[in-house]
């Protein structure tokens, strides 16, 4: 059976090799310098990039940001707070043309680990007892714990 | 307790794909340098969830799932995505199925978990059961064919395909992981220039590991059914088999160790269906090890496996 492991192994490089090479738009930088344009990864062109629907985006409904359709939300950046049954978590949301196109965790005291220089490990391996991992697999976690922080950011955008 | 870090790390997180996803690099290069790769490895993730999602009726593989038996030409990432889901789905037997997509909805896991819009259900004949041999591809069109009407669900691989392609991104690092929420990729070094340790979470202690895992350059991804429960259906969770579209309760979690996180989500969700025996068979097949934990706590792993463990 020892073909059969290649096989699944040399699917699976060939797929990633050609999304990746594919190319695909960066819209989403960390830093969200919102009027760069977009920057494409890898060398080639994104020439399939077109052919997807979603990207035949929602970009006439949200030109001019002082008026949106309902359940559309403006762009920028809004700030979300919230609390849970672990303590405060807060995020950044960011709309582009009308869709979220990231949203970012700012500060989280929960176990969910934040931007930060070391040597502060993330506090999730504190919190667990376990000691000395550098992290943790287990069954996807959601995002439960930050609805409401999000919820909050998203109503400023639609206000 | 270790020494104090003898190596710099910056560590950022982001929300996608309604989890965490945490991505840490270690290295001496300059943290503009390290931003700038980070900004790109969470782009694969925008990308990813916007052409798969199936919760975004803006998505990719939404149009797909409302076109029947109709070629619909698709992006190199929607194509080659289904494509590996239907080859493992094949390799698996359906085991795996990226069809799954009505079964889910029925149990009610259909939100888009950032505006809580609901995704609208698609049409769907419950007496004509869909599988992955509905889906036709052609490689030389790249198009996909859907015979029947069906949801397409890549649930299973997507987080992974995000992991693999914002690898690319960071792989010039000393040292890197990318944790979409539980599923992992760790590269290089550690900052103690050690090896990655990566605790399995314990199935019913939620702030407890369970095993802990010592490795570089691998993806290690878990499904588990204490996570995601169905908000419509008492003690349902998602991971749902395929044949009798009832959820799998033979294990608690599965965590497989593979070569691309693309390879260790889709077998880390078969294997589990499986249940603890056919599981353990199936990833000694695909050449992959893993651990499968039942209910009891008992664990089963392939003969391989001891290798990673701390």
């Amino acid at each position: 059976m020892a073909k059969m492991d290649h096989k699944m192994v040399a699917l699976c490089a060939a797929a990633i090799g050609i999304i990746y090479s594919a190319g695909y738009i960066v819209t989403a930088p960390a830093a969200l310098a919102l009027n760069s344009p977009p920057a494409i990864v890898s060398t080639q062109k994104a020439s399939n990039a077109s052919a997807a629907p979603a990207d035949t985006s929602t970009s006439v409904s949200s030109a001019p940001s002082s008026v949106t359709a309902q359940g559309q939300y403006r762009d920028g950046t809004y700030n979300g707070q919230g609390s849970n049954r672990i303590g405060t978590v807060e995020v950044a949301v960011t709309v582009k043309q009308g869709k979220i196109i990231s949203c970012q965790v700012t500060n989280s005291s929960t176990h969910y680990s934040v931007s930060a220089i070391d040597p502060v490990l993330p506090n999730e391996v504190v919190a667990r007892q376990s000691g000395n991992v550098d992290v943790v697999s287990g069954a996807t976690r959601s995002t439960e714990d930050f609805q409401t922080a999000v919820q909050q950011a998203l109503d400023q955008a639609q206000s | 307790m270790r020494a104090k870090s003898a190596k710099e790390s910056f560590v950022k997180c982001q929300l996608f794909m309604d989890t965490v996803i945490s991505i840490k690099i270690v290295s001496s290069r300059t943290k503009a340098e390290m931003e700038e790769s980070m900004a790109r490895a969470f782009a694969a993730f925008y990308h990813v969830e916007s052409v798969c999602s199936r919760f975004n009726n803006q998505s990719e593989i939404s149009h797909l799932s409302t076109q029947l038996n109709t070629p619909v030409h698709a992006s190199s990432t929607l194509f080659e995505a289904v494509r590996f889901a239907w080859e493992v789905a094949d390799f698996t037997e359906g085991a795996f199925d990226p069809t799954i997509g009505n079964t889910l909805e029925l149990y009610g896991f259909n939100c888009d978990y950032l505006t809580g819009h609901k995704s609208v259900p698609t049409p769907f004949d419950a007496k004509s059961p869909v599988s992955y041999l509905d889906i036709e591809l052609n490689k030389e069109e790249q198009t996909i064919l859907l015979r029947k009407p069906l949801t397409l669900d890549l649930g299973a691989i997507a987080k992974g395909l995000a992991v693999d392609l914002a690898v690319k991104e960071l792989s010039q690092f000393e040292g890197f992981f990318v944790d979409a929420g539980g599923d992992i990729f760790a590269g290089g070094l550690n900052e103690y220039e050690e090896p990655w340790s990566i605790g399995i979470q314990h199935p019913s202690k939620k702030e407890e590991i369970i095993r802990s895992l010592q490795l570089t350059n691998m993806a290690v991804c878990t499904s588990g059914s204490y996570e995601r429960l169905s908000p419509i259906r008492k003690d349902a969770h998602h991971l749902i088999n395929p044949h009798s579209r009832i959820p799998q309760s033979d294990s608690l979690s599965c965590t497989v160790i593979a070569p691309f996180a693309m390879m260790a989500d889709a077998f880390s969700t078969a294997a589990f269906i499986l249940g603890a025996e056919k599981g353990i068979q199936q990833l000694e097949l695909a050449g992959l090890d893993g651990i499968l934990i039942t209910p009891t706590l008992e664990m089963f792993m392939t003969k391989e496996m001891r290798r990673y463990l701390v």
